[in-house]
């Protein structure tokens, strides 16, 4: 049976940590072991837990250090941990019963769990909060999608387990990303060992975050600053963090603008903070649109000015980009698949592997139904993925592979 | 007939008798665009009056039966044209009229749609593939001593009771007990009485007596299709989802009144499966899901939306828009509203030219009504800006075009009873406000309030 140890990371939040602690305590599945990180508390924290430790049904021990990061603090937690399993929560989640239990329910010992997170909203939620948990809550229904491919940036560090064996050949969560995205760079390095990562649907954290919109522009301007240090620690992420092409979900900003956050480097502050005031007016009138339109420029001042932090000037940081980018090169000789005419298992398993790498074209009677293209950090290409990009295609290709559809349905097989 | 738009993937809803197509994210334009000029029938000739037509055949074809086309289908009746509903798995993914030749249809022109219906064929047989959740669902119609039209609804509601669902028929103030004898002949259906009249009283009171997860309401002129309920609780696997409206369709249109209401205003929105929440939707533009002839709605977000408004919809002084109003708070509140058209009822819309006159005013009011409930209760001033855009752009804009006679405008009498009614809007809250708390200082209230604290703090929680 595995043995499990819960790291839980915290910093000056002994008034949180009683609800959390508790709710380990109704978990289906005992037993295992919890360790408590404080780092760098100097509330009482650690008398907080040293109490609980006398009646609780788990081991439970407290380790303390200074180093104000969250990254060192989950892996100082993994160094302690004894179980060959190690489940990461933060101190804001509220563990169901069943979130252990479902932890564990995975296979493989290659594969990734991330839990599931479910916003729980404060009394009187603001805007951003109500639109906060739709986002997250619609990340969490796309993850249960049968066919979902994971890629580096789903992995969130607040509900998420792994093999201890793994994290450690990893070398952990590195330390030089002391204020964010530590856990994407985690799980790119984890993506380029071929690991999968897993949604376990049930194993449910109610989080209690406080976040609101001040705190999230901060968050937004670490993690400009973040993207560089990605950029260069992964060159070949360059080009999906701030090429044209595919950037995945970055703000972009495009010509002249991008001078502005360089240009503004002393009064951006006052210029976020002005912006606020007028976002938060506004919400008070519940002019939701104009709301969204400010925050929307917010977002991505703060993110440029985040990047902007790192560099002198646009020149300078736009001459580093084209250097990275034009490293990252796209082979030419894309395999194709054809759908129609089923694969022997070993044939399949070896065009996914080089698809996965090169990307992909998939034909249907000789037509092309559809092409992936190589996705850098991306867990690798099955079958299941494949299904359901077939199922997405857009409306301009929907009907050839409707017509194929009718053809495979007569041969009696299914397309999607 | 309508013409038939080519692009499939950017044309904006065109409906009524033309096929309803992909959208993108709703805008307050887009809600104009479904109630209004795109959908204009050709009903008015060139004196620009409403000739009485001949009624209108309804013909049901399913897609997935592979004789479809060999069959033979004989039209009865005078009428020009035949309305044909089609469906695939039993799932309604289109409508449009074809001419009728020599009492048979003309098969080329159903076939020259059939490109058109492949999105909403492809898009609804995925949807049909997930599973339906363990929920239970408790059916609500409230009805006002219409025997009649109640003896036709409850049988197509009995297949629910049967899988063990609730159904609960809500009386409101009747003047007999004909619908407490008709009720007690059907064993699965429980029958309760609200003695306060108002629509908004008696689905108030079915939210309260429900005991299901969801709470489905029906009118009871309505009948439900076979597939709707388990179509409407599919889509509650979603834990953001709080409210899930579906199609409407009308499968008798004999007289002018049901012709002109369908073609022109019906309550169909269209064969695709919409999302709606704060990201992508203004809630304030809420009439776009429906209304509650076909609405369910998650019970646990109660505590947190709060109930229909009993000064609005029918029975009071502002005849509509109780539901639009909910709707527009279940969504301010964030939470996630579906509009799935796999979810079919069938509505006998009004026979009488006079009642519809009534309706159209009863609209023009309903949703002035909520929409000054809107700023003066929850302080939306985005109401300054949508309301006179929409009085100009649709109530105004229709009054002119009748006055003038521009083609396919609405007939005279209906423009004017929507504008008239509309002016009325606010003046008409306000009085139906007055008099339900003048009410309620006399009557004592009867109901016990639920425990809105406790459940509060489980919906925080996220518990379902």
């Amino acid at each position: 049976m595995d043995t499990v140890t819960i790291v839980i990371p915290t910093h000056q939040r002994a008034g949180l940590l009683p609800r959390t602690l508790s709710a380990l305590t109704c978990q289906s599945r005992l037993p295992f072991e919890v360790i408590v990180v404080a780092d760098a508390c100097t509330d009482n924290t650690v008398q907080v837990v040293r109490a609980f430790a006398a009646h609780v049904p788990f081991r439970l021990h407290v380790v303390e250090h200074e180093a104000r990061s969250a990254a060192a603090t989950r892996n100082l937690g993994a160094q302690h941990a004894a179980g060959s399993t190690v489940i990461f929560i933060d101190d804001d989640i509220e563990a169901l019963p069943s979130l252990v239990q479902a932890h564990l329910s995975s296979t493989s010992a290659e594969t990734v769990t991330l839990g599931y997170s479910k916003p729980a909203l404060p009394e009187n939620a603001s805007q951003w909060q109500l639109e906060a948990r739709i986002w997250w809550e619609d990340q969490y229904r796309e993850f249960r999608i049968p066919g979902h491919r994971f890629t580096y940036r789903d992995l969130s560090s607040g509900n998420f387990s792994i093999q201890t064996n793994l994290f450690h050949r990893l070398g952990g969560f590195d330390v030089a990303f002391s204020g964010r995205l530590e856990d994407y760079e985690f799980g790119y390095r984890l993506t380029q060992t071929g690991t999968r990562f897993r949604f376990a649907a049930d194993a449910i954290g109610l989080h209690h975050d406080t976040t609101d919109l001040p705190k999230w522009l901060r968050r937004i301007f670490l993690e400009g600053v973040a993207d560089v240090q990605m950029g260069k620690r992964h060159p070949e992420l360059c080009r999906s963090i701030f090429g044209s092409i595919g950037s995945s979900g970055m703000p972009s900003c495009h010509g002249r603008l991008l001078q502005l956050p360089f240009a503004m480097k002393g009064k951006g502050e006052s210029i976020i903070s002005a912006g606020l005031k007028v976002a938060y007016w506004l919400e008070r009138i519940k002019l939701r649109r104009r709301r969204r339109g400010v925050i929307f420029w917010l977002r991505r001042i703060n993110y440029w000015r985040g990047v902007a932090s790192v560099f002198r000037s646009l020149e300078e940081f736009a001459g580093w980009r084209d250097e990275q980018i034009d490293r990252s090169v796209i082979a030419f000789d894309v395999p194709s698949l054809e759908w129609g005419a089923p694969l022997a298992e070993f044939d399949m398993q070896r065009v996914l592997a080089i698809g996965s790498e090169k990307g992909l074209r998939i034909l249907f009677d000789g037509t092309e139904l559809l092409a992936i293209p190589p996705q850098i950090g991306a867990e690798p290409l099955t079958e299941a993925h494949i299904r359901r990009m077939i199922k997405e295609l857009s409306a301009d290709q929907f009907v050839p592979a409707l017509a194929f559809q009718r053809i495979a349905s007569a041969a009696g097989g299914r397309l999607c | 007939m309508t013409n038939y738009t080519s692009n499939l993937a950017h044309s904006p809803a065109q409906s009524a008798f033309g096929v309803t197509i992909a959208r993108g994210p709703a805008t307050i334009k887009d809600w104009v665009l479904f109630s209004s000029r795109e959908r204009s029938p050709h009903m008015i000739n060139e004196e620009g009056t409403l000739p009485d037509p001949p009624p209108l055949p309804v013909l049901e074809i399913d897609l997935s039966d592979p004789d479809v086309f060999r069959r033979e289908a004989k039209i009865e009746g005078p009428s020009p044209m035949v309305l044909i509903i089609i469906r695939f798995r039993g799932a309604v993914v289109g409508q449009f009229e074809a001419p009728v030749e020599g009492g048979r249809i003309g098969w080329h022109a159903v076939q020259s749609v059939l490109g058109k219906l492949a999105l909403a064929i492809w898009k609804q047989d995925a949807i049909r593939a997930a599973p339906v959740p363990q929920l239970s669902a408790s059916v609500v119609v409230c009805t006002r001593d219409r025997r009649s039209d109640l003896e036709r609804c409850l049988p197509t509601l009995e297949p629910f009771a049967r899988a063990g669902h609730e159904i609960l028929v809500v009386d409101n103030c009747p003047t007999t007990d004909e619908t407490a004898r008709l009720v007690a002949k059907y064993s699965g259906v429980r029958y309760v009485l609200e003695p306060r009249p108002g629509e908004g009283i008696a689905r108030n009171r079915g939210l309260k007596e429900a005991r299901g997860d969801i709470v489905a309401f029906t009118d009871d002129d309505a009948k439900a299709d076979p597939n709707w309920l388990d179509s409407l609780l599919r889509n509650f696997e979603d834990p953001m989802v709080a409210l899930v409206t579906g199609i409407t369709l009308s499968n008798e249109l004999k007289s002018k009144a049901q012709i002109w209401f369908e073609r022109s205003y019906g309550f169909q929105r269209g064969f695709l499966r919409r999302e709606f929440d704060l990201t992508n939707f203004e809630p304030l533009a809420a009439g776009v899901l429906g209304a509650t002839v076909n609405v369910a709605i998650r019970k646990s977000v109660l505590p947190d939306t709060g109930l229909f408004d009993e000064a609005l919809g029918p029975g009071t002084e502002c005849q509509s828009g109780a539901d639009h109003e909910f709707f527009y708070r279940v969504l301010s509140r964030g939470y996630r509203a579906v509009y799935d058209p796999a979810a079919l009822v069938w509505h006998r819309h009004r026979r009488e030219w006079t009642a519809l006159q009534r309706a159209l005013y009863g609209y023009g009011v309903g949703v002035f009504a909520w929409w000054t409930r809107a700023l003066v209760y929850e302080g939306e001033f985005g109401v300054l800006r949508i309301a006179p855009w929409y009085f100009f752009h649709h109530h105004v804009r229709n009054l002119l075009r009748s006055l003038f006679k521009r083609p396919g405008c609405y007939p005279l009498d209906l423009a004017y009873a929507e504008f008239s009614g509309a002016l009325a809007g606010p003046r008409e809250y306000f009085r139906a406000r007055r008099r339900l708390s003048s009410e309620r200082s006399r009557i004592p209230r009867r109901m016990p309030v639920p425990p809105a604290q406790d459940a509060a703090a489980a919906q925080r929680s996220g518990l379902q």
